[in-house]
């Protein structure tokens, strides 16, 4: 008689070769980058599989021992085979012409900013704007990311968040020496000077919510302004506004305000400084349309110096990295890029005729990247 | 942009943690639990997963015990929510748990053999590492 541990394996092995199937099944027709992707999955997806073979096969499977070690394994892979059908798998099946040109345009940055790995699948499949799907290697965007230039900054933020995950040595790991080492500081002199045990847990709380995952957030929107330059800033102040106020934050990201104070720091530190100001002047004509004030602390939550210094431990970790920062780029190799910075200053032009401007860029880059 | 990045990101690191950590316990188990290899499994593979295990318990430690000291790269190894889980969940017994996986990095170093008493630790590890992901996953996919 089979252990429920059993029987959930050999559901799982049934639904992982099923999923291989139908990615066997789409091959035919598929764009190169597409099926890059798909024999990558295939590939992770037969480890998978094989895996569950062995598990299904090992005579200590029932083992009281060791069974709940093997119900974790079966855990990780059963949430490999969901987020492959849900994403990749969809990807794949739809295929469509918007999916199509995200993934050439993603390609095509990849291959500006010296992004080194293979370049994600992307699908304009989002109801939650733009996404990074670590696991799968999958970006997804909103429904009409294909046919607009104004957000597209945000595919390089998306970017950022793999880099981010990947490169941890080189990135997140010196970021979070220079943010732990900050706020002991701060809570050391708070101590000497005696402060309130409310400031004191107010630094706490900021603290953790920096190390736990604010710290992301703000390392890839650097990474970005570092690929993509003050269009990165633009669009960051273009989605402030439709968010609203730019001093909330959550648990997960950290306020818009002080993003914008960090996209400034890494224009500053790559000779930007007048994009910077003008992004700055932009943001104070946007803060005087929106009533929000700073919440009490909000100072000290933020503090500028640590942006400073996590902005510079950012820069040298992309110029360690070999990317390609925004101001070396050259025009006739950079196509997105360009695309990207020409379409904000059109917009900064002309906000009246930009839909058309728009459109004729849309089908020139389509052109370039569909048919070159 | 979206939350859901962050949160693939965070599930990301912490379904790694998990199976690292699993995948050594469960070798190890095997080998000092039921005194035998699994199959493919050599004296190396057992090395290998002592390597591992003490480099994770390594930085776990330092982490659990971090209060007032500075924080260091290696720390960066344990995801901060299998850090809050775990803290949670031994609660007032945090500093025998200390004592506990301390014991086991001594062990792993001097290649020791592991007893029942290590493995009970080292799978209340196990347990708050894996509902760690499996929470991340279940924010992720909203199932």
């Amino acid at each position: 008689m089979p252990s429920l541990l059993q029987k959930l394996l050999l559901d799982l092995k049934r639904r992982g070769n099923w999923i291989l199937g139908e990615l066997a099944a789409v091959e035919k027709g598929l764009p190169a980058d597409f099926n890059t992707h798909r024999k990558g999955v295939a590939q992770r997806l037969t480890r998978a599989v094989a895996l569950v073979e062995r598990m299904l096969c090992d005579p200590d499977l029932a083992d009281p021992k060791l069974e709940p070690n093997f119900f974790m394994d079966f855990k990780r892979v059963s949430e490999l085979i969901v987020s492959v059908e849900d994403t990749s798998l969809l990807i794949l099946k739809r295929c469509s012409p918007e999916d199509r040109f995200l993934t050439s345009l993603l390609g095509q940055i990849c291959r500006e900013v010296g992004y080194k790995d293979p370049p994600p699948l992307c699908g304009a499949l989002s109801f939650q704007y733009f996404q990074a799907l670590m696991e799968t290697d999958i970006v997804m965007t909103p429904q009409g990311q294909a046919s607009e230039l104004l957000a597209l900054p945000d595919l390089y933020h998306e970017l950022a968040h793999f880099v981010v995950f990947r490169q941890r040595p080189a990135l997140e790991v010196p970021v979070l020496a220079i943010i732990h080492k900050y706020f002991a500081d701060v809570v050391r002199k708070g101590r000497q000077q005696g402060l309130p045990q409310a400031t004191m847990d107010a630094i706490g709380k900021s603290s953790a919510l920096w190390t736990s995952l604010w710290h992301v957030e703000f390392a890839c929107d650097m990474v970005a302004t570092y690929w993509c330059g003050p269009a990165y800033g633009l669009a960051n102040l273009r989605l402030s506004a439709i968010r609203g106020d730019p001093y909330q934050d959550s648990g997960t990201h950290p306020a818009d305000d002080a993003r914008k104070t960090g996209i400034e720091c890494i224009l500053k530190l790559a000779g930007g400084t007048v994009a910077a100001n003008e992004i700055d002047r932009m943001w104070q004509d946007l803060k005087r349309l929106s009533p929000s004030i700073p919440p009490a602390g909000y100072v000290k939550r933020y503090p500028t110096q640590l942006l400073e210094q996590v902005a510079q431990c950012v820069y040298q970790g992309c110029a360690g990295l070999g990317f390609q920062r925004f101001s070396q780029h050259q025009s006739e190799s950079a196509i997105v890029g360009t695309a990207i910075a020409q379409a904000w200053e059109a917009f900064q032009r002309d906000a009246a005729t930009f839909a058309a401007y728009e459109a004729s860029a849309i089908q020139a880059l389509r052109s370039r990247l569909m048919w070159p | 942009m979206s939350e859901l990045s962050i949160i693939a990101h965070d599930y990301a690191l912490n379904a790694e943690f998990a199976r690292k950590f699993n995948d050594a316990v469960l070798t190890l188990k095997r080998r000092y639990l039921l005194g035998r290899l699994g199959k493919g499994e050599t004296d190396e593979t057992v090395k290998e997963a002592r390597l591992d295990l003490r480099s994770l318990l390594g930085s776990l430690v330092a982490a659990l015990q971090d209060e007032g000291k500075p924080w260091t790269a290696d720390q960066a190894q344990v995801p901060a929510d299998v850090l809050e889980r775990l803290r949670k969940r031994v609660k007032g017994e945090l500093q025998e748990t200390i004592v506990e996986l301390r014991g086991v990095v001594d062990d792993l170093a001097k290649g020791a053999a592991l007893r029942g008493p290590a493995f009970r630790v080292l799978d209340v590890v196990c347990e708050a590492a894996d509902a760690t992901a499996s929470a991340a996953f279940r924010r992720l996919r909203r199932i």
